[in-house]
C-alpha cells in the first residue's frame, strides 16, 4: 500500500491550515503516528484522506476501483493530491474520538453492519465473529452500546474497523476519553487485531506514550500551517514500549521536546 | 454550564431520588381522583337538570350504551369508523415519508411543499369536508379529510427528525460506504422512528376527530358519527351521550397500543 499526500492546500478561513503539505507512507512502516498540538489540523487531514470533507468527491464512486487501476484518491478543490495505491479495495476504515455506534444495533449489528452488503453472508458471519472474539466482546453480542462501558464501546468501534476489510484504518485520538489503564488494555486489543489481519494504520494522537506504545513510524506536525517537525522510526522492541521503561521514556522525553520546540503560539510547554 | 444548573443536577441525583419515587407512587391514586371527580361532576349536574333530555347522568348513559351494543348495526359502524381512522393512517404515513425527506434534505423541496401546508393548515376542517364531498362521496370523503388533516403534522415530525440527524454517525455511514437502502435502514429511519412516533400521538387523535366529524357531516352508511348525528335528530340524548362514550373508549384504546409502541421502541435507550 502506498499513500501520497502531495502538495496539499487546504483551509477552512483565510488562514491556511495545509499549504504545500507532502507525506509519503508505504509499506516500510504498517502503524504510523500523528502526533501534533491540539487544533493543528490532525483531524482534518484524516477527514482530507478519507473524503468526508464537504464538497470532497469521494474516492470512487464504487467501493473498488476498476479493475487494473487500483488508484483512488479523493479530489481537492483547493489544489494538491492525495493517491491511495493498495489492493482491490480503495476505501479505508475510520476510528472516530468518540465511539459512533448506533444506538439501536446491538454489538452484533453494528459490527456486521459494515460488511453484510459488502462480503457473502457466510464470511461476513465468521468475520464478525472472529473480530468479536478478538476484542472479547462475543459474550455481549446481544447487548445496547447504551448498556456497555466505555471501554467496550470502544472496542466495539476498532472491531468493526477490522471487520471492514479496507487496508488502511484511520485512529482520531481512539483512547481520548479512556483513562490509562483501559488505554493499555485497548492499545494490546489492536495489537492483536493487528496480529490476526494487520492494516495500515495512521493514528492521530497529542499522547507520545501511545506513539510509542504502538506505532513503528512517528511524525510530529507543526502548528498550521502544517509541516513535519520530526519524522523517525520507532526502533523500540515491544518490551521496551510498556509505559515504565526508560527506553520509551527517554523516547518520550525526545518526543516532547520536538513538540515545545514548534514555533507556536498555544505550545503549552 | 452555570455552577447552580450543576449543583441542581447534583442534588437531584442524591437526595430527591427516594422521594421522587414515593410522589411516583401517588400518582395512579391521583388519576383515579380525576376520574371520580369528572364522574361525581356529571352525576352532580345531571341531578339538578333532571332532564335526559339535556343531560343524560352515567347511569342512563351505560343503559343506553348497553341496547346499543346489542344493536345489530353497532359493531358495522364501530369497525367503519375504526377501518377509516386505520386507512388513513396507512395512507399518511408512507405519504409524509415521501414527502418529509426529500424536503429536509433539499431546500427548494420543502420550499415547494410550504404553501400547500400553509394552505391545509388555514382552511377549516368543516370546508375540507364539505368540498371534499363533491368528489369523493360520503363513504371516501371521512378517509380523504384525516389524511389531508395529518399530513402536515406527521410531514412536519419528518422534517424535524430529519434535520436532527446525528452527523457523527452519518460520517460513519460515509467512511464505510453503505448503500443508500442500507443507510435508510440502517441509519435515518431508526432516527427518526421518535419523531415519527410523537407526531402519530397528536395525529392519532386529530385523525378521529375529523373521521368522527365528516361522518356527522356526511352520514355514511355505517359510522360512529352517523349513529351521532341519528341519535341527535330522534332527541336521543343517551343514545348521543353512549356513541360519544364508544369514540372516547375507542381513541384511548388507540393511544394506548402507541404508548406500548413506544415503550418497545425505546428498549435499547
Amino acid at each position: 500500500m502506498k499513500l501520497i499526500i502531495d502538495n496539499l492546500n487546504f483551509s477552512y478561513t483565510e488562514h491556511s491550515l495545509f499549504k504545500n503539505f507532502s507525506l509519503f507512507l508505504d509499506d516500510d512502516s504498517r502503524i504510523v503516528a500523528l502526533l501534533g498540538p491540539s487544533g493543528c489540523g490532525k483531524t482534518t487531514l484524516l477527514h482530507l484522506i478519507a473524503g468526508l470533507l464537504a464538497g470532497q468527491i469521494p474516492p470512487t464512486k464504487s467501493r473498488f476501483a476498476e479493475a487494473g487501476t487500483n488508484k483512488g484518491g479523493p479530489s481537492f478543490p483547493m489544489g494538491g493530491t492525495i493517491i491511495f495505491e493498495s489492493g482491490p479495495i480503495t476505501t479505508v476504515s475510520y476510528v472516530f474520538q468518540q465511539d459512533r455506534l448506533f444506538p439501536w444495533y446491538t454489538v452484533y449489528e453494528n459490527v456486521m453492519l459494515v460488511v453484510q452488503d459488502l462480503l457473502p453472508p457466510v464470511e461476513a458471519a465468521q468475520r464478525t465473529r472472529r473480530m468479536l472474539e478478538l476484542g472479547e466482546l462475543w459474550e455481549y453480542r446481544h447487548r445496547y452500546p447504551r448498556h456497555l462501558s466505555g471501554g467496550q464501546r470502544q472496542r466495539v468501534a476498532l472491531a468493526r474497523a477490522f471487520v471492514y476489510p479496507a487496508p488502511l484504518i484511520l485512529m482520531d485520538e481512539p483512547f481520548q476519553s479512556l483513562d490509562i489503564p483501559l488505554r493499555i488494555q485497548l492499545m494490546r486489543c489492536i495489537q492483536l487485531l493487528q496480529r490476526e489481519d494487520p492494516r495500515h494504520i495512521i493514528m492521530v494522537t497529542h499522547d507520545p506514550r501511545e506513539a510509542i506504545f504502538l506505532s513503528d513510524r512517528i511524525i510530529v506536525l507543526t502548528e498550521p500551517p502544517v509541516q513535519v517537525a520530526l519524522d523517525m522510526p520507532n526502533v523500540l522492541n515491544a518490551e521496551e514500549r510498556s509505559y515504565q521503561h526508560p527506553a520509551s521514556a527517554q523516547l518520550e522525553a525526545r518526543l516532547y521536546q520536538a513538540l515545545s520546540e514548534l514555533p507556536s503560539r498555544y505550545s503549552p510547554f | 454550564m452555570p455552577p447552580n444548573q450543576l449543583g441542581g443536577s447534583y442534588r437531584e441525583m442524591i437526595s430527591t431520588a427516594p422521594s421522587r419515587n414515593k410522589r411516583r407512587r401517588w400518582v395512579p391514586l391521583w388519576y383515579g381522583g380525576g376520574i371520580l371527580f369528572i364522574g361525581s361532576l356529571w352525576l352532580f349536574a345531571a341531578r339538578v337538570t333532571k332532564s335526559s333530555l339535556i343531560l343524560p347522568g352515567p347511569g342512563e348513559t351505560v343503559e343506553a350504551l348497553i341496547s346499543l351494543v346489542q344493536h345489530p348495526r353497532f359493531f358495522p359502524a364501530l369497525g367503519a369508523s375504526l377501518g377509516r381512522v386505520g386507512l388513513a393512517l396507512l395512507i399518511v404515513f408512507p405519504l409524509s415519508l415521501m414527502v418529509g425527506i426529500p424536503a429536509a434534505l433539499y431546500k427548494p423541496f420543502g420550499a415547494f411543499f410550504k404553501p400547500l401546508f400553509t394552505l391545509i393548515g388555514a382552511t377549516p376542517v368543516l370546508s375540507i369536508i364539505l368540498i371534499a364531498f363533491l368528489w369523493f362521496g360520503q363513504e371516501r370523503t371521512p378517509v380523504f379529510a384525516a389524511v389531508l388533516m395529518v399530513f402536515p403534522v406527521l410531514t412536519a415530525n419528518v422534517i424535524a427528525g430529519i434535520q436532527q440527524l446525528d452527523q457523527g454517525l452519518k460520517e460513519v455511514v460515509q467512511v464505510y460506504r453503505l448503500s443508500p437502502v442500507r443507510s435508510f435502514r440502517a441509519f435515518i429511519f431508526p432516527s427518526i422512528v421518535p419523531y415519527l412516533l410523537g407526531g402519530l400521538q397528536s395525529g392519532l387523535s386529530l385523525c378521529w376527530k375529523v373521521v368522527v366529524a365528516s361522518e356527522v357531516l356526511l352520514q355514511p352508511r355505517y359510522g360512529l358519527g352517523t349513529g351521532m348525528q341519528q341519535a341527535k335528530a330522534m332527541l336521543e340524548t343517551p343514545d348521543l351521550f353512549a356513541w360519544t362514550v364508544v369514540t372516547v373508549a375507542l381513541a384511548g384504546f388507540m393511544e394506548a397500543c402507541l404508548y406500548w409502541i413506544r415503550r418497545y421502541e425505546t428498549h435499547y435507550r
